[in-house]
């Protein structure tokens, strides 16, 4: 229900942890799933007399990430200690970097419906997450293990106009992401988290109006619902003649609504200033030409590569890249079928489809990418025919890491007509059971033909390589 | 007693044994800690399975480290593991250290006997060391006396020899002022020349740990062992560990003192009296005497209390009943948890800063109070480095004056006062030397100090020890008798 | 600079976790307004064209950076042990709203 003289516009605060082996600030592990406070160190849980230091690896992907974004990587940037009180925050402040960040500016370029758009970006911050509160029926929890990981936020400017952009915008950051290793982009583990400012005003007026705020969403999916419950909620307030408040929410996927945490009144004051504990991060030009010198492959690029070397229209480009895993599962796959764009309609609609109710990605089903590369090249190599080729594979799916050569060995009725005699006794047989008809293709009937064609393969169950029952039937007809 | 130098190379040289240290350590300390009240707590138990140990290996013709033999007592702000770190406050009263502060891994490397944890004002925060939650220690030189703070229980147990060396901690005065009030010498050295880790933090721009102790060369010692590089402080100075230089050679044609005469102006004729006596030793020792413009300085304590305590208010934001320490058990509610624990955990003064701490730093105060003392502090900063490009170091009185009667201060203000002549240096972040300056007519005795430029400690040292060397200040010792 | 009122003091407090009653209320204002009144000495201070002091060590004005090498140098049990209050392998605390 969008009002037409209304415009939303939109920001994104994405939270991504890095996937160094150590926290931040303090040497603990840095890993996801372990038994509760099992990585920590006296720094993490703040213990007395404590001190942070700054992990290199950190700064290393933070730099990368600038770069990448193309943003301005800040040779000289500090750490700021950002105050509240909670029980996940060991030193009730987070570190955090508010004046100078480590980078400024920056922009993604990505496609939204087909159409290559430029998101722009205002900053990107190195700070440190807090640990895991888990909530029991009269009490809570605490597991300190994330606390310390070391986090980038990643501050868009309010430039995105509907709740596709949006999402689309952070699915490209997410690629990124990806695509540098810097993170493990996992939502449902909180690796990365997204915080959405929305607000809307009329299509012409040039000021913001207030806008309010969703935390912690961690779905693209529930991104995309809960921006535009948000836009139409605006939307609807001012056509009341009321006006909207600044407010924070959190979003409720079950409900399909947001659930209201602080008004504005509420809101804390972080009382920030310079962390004494540390002194500025400083990098050299140099340092950071190096990290540009060893940027692997980043999505865009990717994306145009497999326009240019593969011939893919760019919405399978575009597809196909979106996750760093799927496009090297589809380039291992290309060692052994070289028609790409067959090998990306079979991963991307055939195997996909089939995949989606066990809810796996295929880089994770146990589906060897060279036995998608070597059915597609069965295929077309006629050893099989494509309806046998789908039914290969279910069977496939269903039994993971069994070679389509494998299936098709084990199961006849996979195998085509090989026969060339047998087939010939068989087209003869329809040929004279269907004297009508084969008169009519000798009128040059085309359907009759198919016809034809469909009789022989009813007969061979569709195993039969179709251009030899073509062939036979033509020789047969006298054609 | 002789000086933990000699000490130690008594034990090295086999004149006397580490359980013969020990044993008439705790037999000295048994008759007078019930007098004075230094120490928390002290090692008894482990001090003599040291010396045990130590005995041994020396018999093993093993070799000793720098402080072999030496009695070391701890503030109880800085980590022992497995003993209790208290900042003499309720939060911490049953606080058990999991980690050995660096400066005492560096210790127990070096051999050194540490005799027990001594008592501060609560988190270091005071000038008297009356603010401690738990007992009150008294100046050994006249029992009525405070003994100056925070470091008070450091200062008195040195002053009383129950220990050769003591360290405490400095933010804004917290070594000196004791030392002062207890006629030893102390020096808070240059910002991050000893590391912070597994000091409690206070004022983290500002917090040094210093040795204290009757000579200067029992500094040199210290800071030998502790003045190097910390990988777990950030702040810790990168190069050129600590190195002792000879007083003889670096100064040989003289030295510059610069005096702020104006800004002491004010203090009592006696005051004046003694530091004078100081200055014209001084001269006798090849110094130059000119004036220096450090009138900047009236305003150090406030800009001090708005930084340290803004600091603070986050330094102590971590105790919240939540992981250690106290919670408390009328807490029903997470905000309760918070509330109470804190409320039952900390003193009044602590309270007084974090608020204090906390409002500087709020928005719409943080530009007219925070911001504006960071801008003085760096006048503070350009004035000393103005000062230095004249002289070598800058004399001045340590306190207004001596120590006072036990609850005689209450007004929290003019607590902060004492510390007018002591916090320029943490505001620089330069090393400054306490030294034995005399005596004032009722027997109090009164030091004054010298600040040097940054990482110019050892030329400090070397000053001192030759101040030492023609004045007996040092040599004399507090009467406490047997049990009043 | 105009007097802080009970209400601001008591927001303040909040911030900082430092419960006050009611009854020590007036008399720890008082004090407190008191202190702040004597910082405001600084005002005489001409700081026009002074950049704030962040940093005070003159000798090494870079953070120095760790290696990526993990150590888990706290023991859980250690810990825990330390804990006012432990349920399972976590630190409880009262009910937190879901924030």
């Amino acid at each position: 229900m969008k009002r037409k003289d209304w415009e939303a516009v939109i920001g994104l605060e994405i939270h991504a942890e890095l996937n160094t082996r150590s926290k931040l600030f303090s040497a603990d592990r840095n890993h996801f799933g372990d038994e509760p406070n099992t990585n920590i160190s006296e720094v993490s849980v703040a213990l007395p007399g404590t001190l942070p230091v700054l992990n290199r690896e950190a700064v290393r992907k933070a730099v990368q990430f600038g770069l990448a974004i193309q943003g301005d990587v800040q040779l000289w940037s500090r750490f700021d200690r950002k105050s509240y009180f909670y029980p996940d925050s060991p030193r009730n402040y987070q570190i955090t970097q508010l004046e100078f960040p480590i980078v400024k500016g920056g922009r993604l370029i990505t496609f939204v419906d087909g159409d290559e758009k430029i998101f722009d970006i205002n900053r990107v911050q190195l700070e440190d997450d807090a640990g895991m509160l888990k909530h029991f029926a009269r009490f809570a929890g605490v597991d300190f293990n994330r606390a310390g990981v070391p986090m980038i936020e990643i501050v868009s400017e309010p430039c995105m106009r509907s709740a596709h952009e949006a999402v689309a915008y952070a699915r490209g950051i997410r690629a990124i992401l990806d695509y540098l290793d810097a993170s493990d982009c996992n939502m449902e583990e909180g690796s990365i988290r997204f915080d959405v400012n929305v607000s809307v005003r009329k299509i012409g007026e040039t000021d913001l109006r207030t806008r309010s705020e969703i935390k912690n969403m961690n779905s693209f999916a529930q991104l995309e619902v809960a921006i535009d419950h948000e836009i139409n909620r605006h939307i609807g307030i001012y056509e009341s003649e009321r006006s909207v408040d600044q407010e924070t929410f959190r979003w409720d996927p079950e409900a399909g609504t947001t659930v209201l945490m602080r008004t504005k009144e509420d809101a804390e004051d972080y009382r920030y200033f310079p962390d004494p504990d540390l002194l500025p991060l400083v990098l050299t030009q140099k340092e950071v030409d190096a990290e540009k010198e060893h940027l692997p492959e980043l999505p865009l690029d990717r994306e145009r590569r497999f326009c240019q070397e593969y011939g893919l229209a760019e919405q399978m480009s575009y597809c196909l890249i979106s996750d760093k895993k799927l496009a090297d599962y589809f380039e291992k796959a290309l060692e052994k079928c070289k028609t790409a764009k067959n090998v990306a309609n079979w991963i991307v609609v055939e195997f996909a489809g089939r995949l989606k109710d066990k809810g796996t990605p295929i880089w994770k089903s146990g589906i060897d990418p060279h036995d998608v590369g070597e059915l597609v090249f069965m295929i077309e190599q006629d050893k099989i025919t494509g309806k046998i080729a789908k039914s290969v594979a279910d069977d496939m799916v269903a039994q993971p890491g069994v070679s389509p050569q494998m299936i098709v060995e084990a199961n006849p009725a996979y195998q085509t007509f090989s026969d060339v005699e047998e087939l010939k006794k068989i087209v003869h047989d329809v040929v004279e059971q269907n004297e009508e008809t084969v008169q009519a293709v000798r009128a040059g009937k085309d359907r009759s033909f198919a016809f034809l064609v469909g009789q022989v393969m009813r007969v061979t169950k569709g195993s039969a390589p179709p251009k030899l029952v073509n062939k036979l039937l033509r020789e047969e007809i006298g054609q | 007693m002789e000086s933990a130098c000699e000490l130690h190379r008594k034990l090295i040289e086999g004149e006397t044994s580490a359980g013969q240290i020990a044993e008439q350590l705790l037999a000295h300390i048994r008759r007078i800690e019930p007098q004075v009240g230094a120490f928390l707590k002290v090692f008894e138990e482990s001090l003599f399975e040291h010396a045990d140990r130590l005995d041994a290996k020396r018999k093993g013709g093993e070799l000793l480290g720098k402080l072999a033999g030496v009695p070391i007592a701890i503030k109880d702000n800085i980590n022992i593991r497995g003993e209790k770190t208290t900042c003499a406050s309720r939060y911490l009263e049953n606080f058990v250290a999991p980690f050995d502060a660096t400066v005492i891994r560096r210790f127990r490397e070096e051999d050194a006997f540490i005799v027990g944890k001594t008592n501060l004002d609560e988190f270091a925060m005071g000038t008297s060391c009356e603010y401690s939650a738990f007992q009150t220690t008294k100046n050994p030189w006249n029992l009525d006396l405070v003994p100056g703070g925070s470091s008070g229980g450091s200062a008195a147990a040195v002053a009383s020899e129950m220990s050769s060396i003591a360290l405490g901690s400095d933010t804004g005065g917290s070594i000196r002022l004791p030392a002062s009030f207890c006629n030893i010498a102390s020096i808070k050295p240059t910002y991050g020349r000893i590391s912070r880790y597994g000091l409690v933090a206070f004022g983290s721009s500002l917090d040094q740990i210093g040795p204290m102790a009757y000579r200067c060369e029992d500094l040199e010692r210290t800071l030998q062992v502790i003045g190097t590089y910390c990988k777990h402080d950030s702040t810790s100075v990168p190069e050129k560990d600590f190195e002792p230089i000879s007083f003889e050679r670096r100064f040989e044609k003289g030295f510059t003192v610069g005096v702020p005469w104006q800004f002491i102006e004010g203090v009592p004729q006696e005051t004046k009296e003694i530091f004078e006596r100081a200055v014209k030793t001084l001269q006798s020792l090849g110094a130059r005497i000119i004036d220096v413009d450090l009138s900047i300085l009236k305003y150090g304590v406030a800009v001090y209390y708005i930084l340290c305590t803004a600091e603070a208010s986050t330094n102590l934001a971590r105790f919240d009943g939540v992981r250690y320490g106290l919670r408390s058990e009328r807490a029903q509610t997470l905000d309760e948890l918070y509330d109470f624990s804190r409320e039952e955990g900390f003193g009044d003064e602590v309270k007084r800063r974090i608020l204090l701490g906390t409002f500087v730093l709020s928005s719409g105060y943080q530009d007219a109070y925070y911001h504006k003392a960071q801008k003085v502090r760096q006048i503070v900063i350009n004035k000393f480095n103005d000062a230095f490009s004249e002289c070598d170091c800058i004399a001045l009185p340590t306190s207004y004056s001596g120590a006072f009667t036990a609850g005689a201060k209450k007004d929290p203000l003019s607590l902060y006062l004492e510390d007018l002549f002591t916090i320029g240096a943490n505001l620089a972040g330069i090393p400054a030397l306490a030294l034995q300056g005399g005596f004032l007519p009722d027997g109090r005795p009164l030091g004054f100090q010298l600040f040097g430029p940054q990482n110019h400690d050892a030329e400090l040292l070397a000053i001192g020890k030759s101040f030492q060397s023609v004045t007996d200040y040092c040599m004399k010792r507090p009467k406490l008798g047997e049990e009043r | 600079m105009e007097q802080i009122s009970e209400d601001e003091f008591l927001h303040l407090a909040h911030l900082c976790r430092i419960s006050i009653s009611k009854k020590k209320m007036k008399e720890i204002l008082v004090e407190f307004q008191a202190v702040v009144k004597y910082v405001e000495l600084l005002n005489e201070v001409d700081t026009s064209g002074v950049e704030p002091c962040n940093y005070v060590a003159q000798s090494h004005s870079k953070t120095p950076l760790r290696d990526d090498e993990p150590e888990n140098s706290l023991d859980k049990d250690v810990f825990l042990k330390g804990t006012p209050k432990t349920i399972a392998s976590l630190v409880q605390v009262p009910t937190v709203l879901r924030s």
